[in-house]
């Protein structure tokens, strides 16, 4: 924890080194996240088999299919929280099954979770903070003495204003997380993922509970972080809609199997994604 | 309607450095204020049993691991200053470095435990720590003194430089005072950049939502590790200074009863905040002493140490405080003051240059400048974030 893993002058990285907006979500760009024969068990439950994706960078890949079928496994499982029992997890050439989940935010991952994990003993603002730790690098031996503190805490402050300001809620930034609304907190993860500058941003189900009006707003910026920032995004996402919308690329599981790829239009009107999500007809 | 402060401007530094001096004046005049050597003692018994408080307050209050073992590391630190005194004629303070190296080292070992377990079997194996400490005391009696316990011959003096006589009527209890205070304010000076410091806050991060915080970067393990290690250094400083204040250790000074007990002053004095571990100590101390006395001095219970009683009225404290003051009387103090100050937090000044490239975002209009503060009280904020 002590070392050095990102330097502070990540903000330089302009985002127009990244792929240009119009090309973003093109077939042809470089593989971010390879997922390759990912098998997890629980036990006796077999909850992914032989389950392969991929993330191209700068595109939007959603990752659907019907409940159970293993899609917020497969994520905690690039998340590290979750141990497979077989296949590859490779990011940007690192292999991450070498990871632990603690050195993610330092590669350049960040996540939220379906059911919002925020502390609600921080206030919004610190809650951004923690999400930007991997920022920071006051260690063991230096916080007991107050080595640099109050400079790393001014710091990682102002980054952590600056993302609640993109999700335009920095006027809450000081106020506990109890008692704020369900789409308040929603943006507050958000912010918190976003801080770290991550390259690959993983939503579960982004979307879960939100009012209509803020599900579109939620595309908007999913959408403008693809574009602008150059962001890489995998989702995990039950609103058909919206994954239609944003989505470059579009996987299914279904049963803890790949049951189908392709781009929106593609497999839109498949009838094994029909039958997946309503069943087969008698 | 309470008077607004702005952290950071010029009242609120004000405001700081007139409570830093109180308490600096209060410090050093307080002993001087009361008449007796037994009063003074108490006094130092309180400063040092609050360091004690405040290793459970970081391991306990934000870190969320339960500990028991905290009799054990107090012991730790006792036997080590009476050791390193009565035997190898080491000065008082000297001993204080290398009880918090012990206690860091065993503390951090207790900890390990804590990585694949929690809540009730974490109790259990700390528990047996405590438990187990007296014993270990008696099977190394060369060491120890065994039953018969350890004394340091000579307690600690005053330096002839020292500004206060040692030969008056308080002298060097005051003395003693005056240095268990000193070293138990820089442990408070510790704790606080640590609990501000980003390592503060992942404890509190991993206390409530590990998942998360691991996926945001927080290296659990090592966290919980370094929690369980500081707070058994704060209670090896507590157990020098308990040792400084009277130099003798003995098994029955470090049993499970004093962790117990420390456990209901953490609760009544408030484990949310730093601050708690003072009330804290005070109830603690004033349980074990007073309460103590007048119990063994009630008809019926001549000759008994007040213990059952202590005991009773203990419970019956911890269950008023649990109803009336679930946050202790520092989360209770801290509720009231909010009536009269507030404190508001200032927009931070240099924001923009972390602002996220973002040219379809509308600028937001309202906060131009440093000088405004953030705290509007409108927790809604519906407006799109990315229209356009």
């Amino acid at each position: 924890m002590s070392g050095i893993k990102r330097s502070f002058t990540l903000k330089t990285r302009p985002p127009d080194t990244d792929p240009a907006p119009g090309t973003a979500g093109s077939p042809s760009g470089e593989t971010l996240l390879t997922v390759r024969g990912l098998t997890v068990r629980f036990g006796g439950v077999t909850a992914l088999e032989d389950v392969s994706l991929q993330v191209r960078s700068g595109e939007i890949c959603a990752l659907i299919g019907p409940n159970g079928a293993g899609k917020t496994t497969a994520f905690n499982s690039v998340s590290r929280l979750v141990q497979p029992v077989a296949g590859a997890i490779a990011f940007d050439g690192a292999d991450l099954l070498r990871a632990r989940a603690g050195d993610l935010a330092a590669l350049g991952i960040a996540r939220t979770f379906q059911n919002l994990a925020l502390w609600p003993g921080l206030t919004v603002i610190e809650n951004v903070m923690v999400g930007a730790h991997s920022l920071g690098r006051t260690g063991f031996l230096g916080a007991p003495f107050g080595w640099g503190v109050r400079s790393e805490h001014r710091e990682l402050t102002e980054r952590a204003y600056a993302a609640l300001a993109v999700l335009a809620i920095q006027d809450v930034a000081f106020q506990p997380c109890q008692g704020l609304p369900f789409g308040t907190l929603r943006r507050v993860e958000l912010a918190r993922a976003l801080v770290t500058r991550p390259r690959l941003l993983m939503l579960d189900e982004p979307a879960a509970g939100l009012t209509q009006g803020d599900v579109r707003d939620l595309g908007t910026l999913l959408r403008a972080l693809r574009d602008e920032l150059g962001l890489s995004l995998l989702l995990v996402e039950h609103h058909m809609q919206l994954v239609m919308d944003i989505a470059d690329y579009v996987v299914v599981l279904d049963s803890g199997r790949n049951l189908l790829s392709g781009r929106p239009d593609e497999i839109r009107d498949d009838p094994r994604l029909v039958e997946a999500y309503l069943g087969s007809p008698r | 309607m309470p008077l607004r402060i702005e952290r950071g401007s010029r009242r609120h530094r004000l405001l700081r450095l007139a409570l830093a001096g109180g308490a600096a004046v209060l410090l050093l005049g307080l002993p001087h204020l009361l008449g007796t050597v037994s009063q003074v003692d108490t006094l130092s018994q309180i400063a040092a049993y609050s360091v004690a408080i405040l290793g459970l307050i970081i391991l306990m209050g934000y870190c969320g691991q339960i500990s028991l073992a905290h009799s054990a590391f107090i012991g730790l630190g006792g036997y080590t200053t009476v050791i390193l005194v009565a035997d190898h004629d080491w000065p008082y303070l000297a001993t204080i470095p290398v009880s918090i190296v012990i206690c860091l080292a065993v503390g951090a070992l207790i900890g390990i435990p804590a990585l694949r377990i929690r809540g009730l079997y974490l109790a259990a194996v700390t528990l047996a720590v405590a438990a187990l400490f007296p014993a270990l005391v008696i099977r190394f009696e060369e060491l120890t003194g065994g039953t018969s316990g350890k004394f340091a011959r000579e307690a600690m003096q005053a330096p002839e430089w020292f500004f206060v006589n040692p030969y008056t009527r308080v002298g060097p209890s005051i003395v003693r005072f005056y240095v268990i205070a000193a070293v138990a304010v820089l442990v408070f000076l510790v704790a606080r950049s640590i609990l501000r410091s980003r390592i503060g806050r992942s404890m509190v991060a991993l206390r409530e939502a590990p998942l998360s915080a691991a996926a945001s970067g927080v290296q659990v393990a090592r966290v919980k590790i370094f929690a369980f290690a500081i707070s058994g250094a704060f209670g090896g400083v507590a157990g020098s200074l308990l040792a400084i204040q009277l130099p003798q250790a003995s098994d029955t000074r470090y049993t499970l009863d004093l962790s117990i007990f420390l456990l209901v002053a953490l609760v009544a004095g408030g484990s949310g905040t730093m601050l708690g571990a003072i009330p804290g100590a005070i109830i603690f101390v004033t349980l074990r002493t007073f309460v103590s006395d007048w119990a063994a001095a009630l008809p019926g219970f001549q000759g008994s140490d007040g213990g059952q009683i202590v005991g009773i009225i203990s419970c019956l404290l911890l269950l008023a405080i649990v109803f009336l003051m679930p946050t202790g009387v520092a989360g209770g103090l801290q509720k009231a003051g909010r009536r009269l100050v507030q404190f508001t937090d200032p927009v931070p000044a240099g924001w923009r240059r972390f602002q996220l490239s973002a040219s379809s975002q509308p600028t937001p209009s309202a906060d131009a400048g440093g000088s405004q503060t953030a705290s509007s009280p409108q927790p809604e904020n519906s407006g799109a974030p990315t229209k356009g």
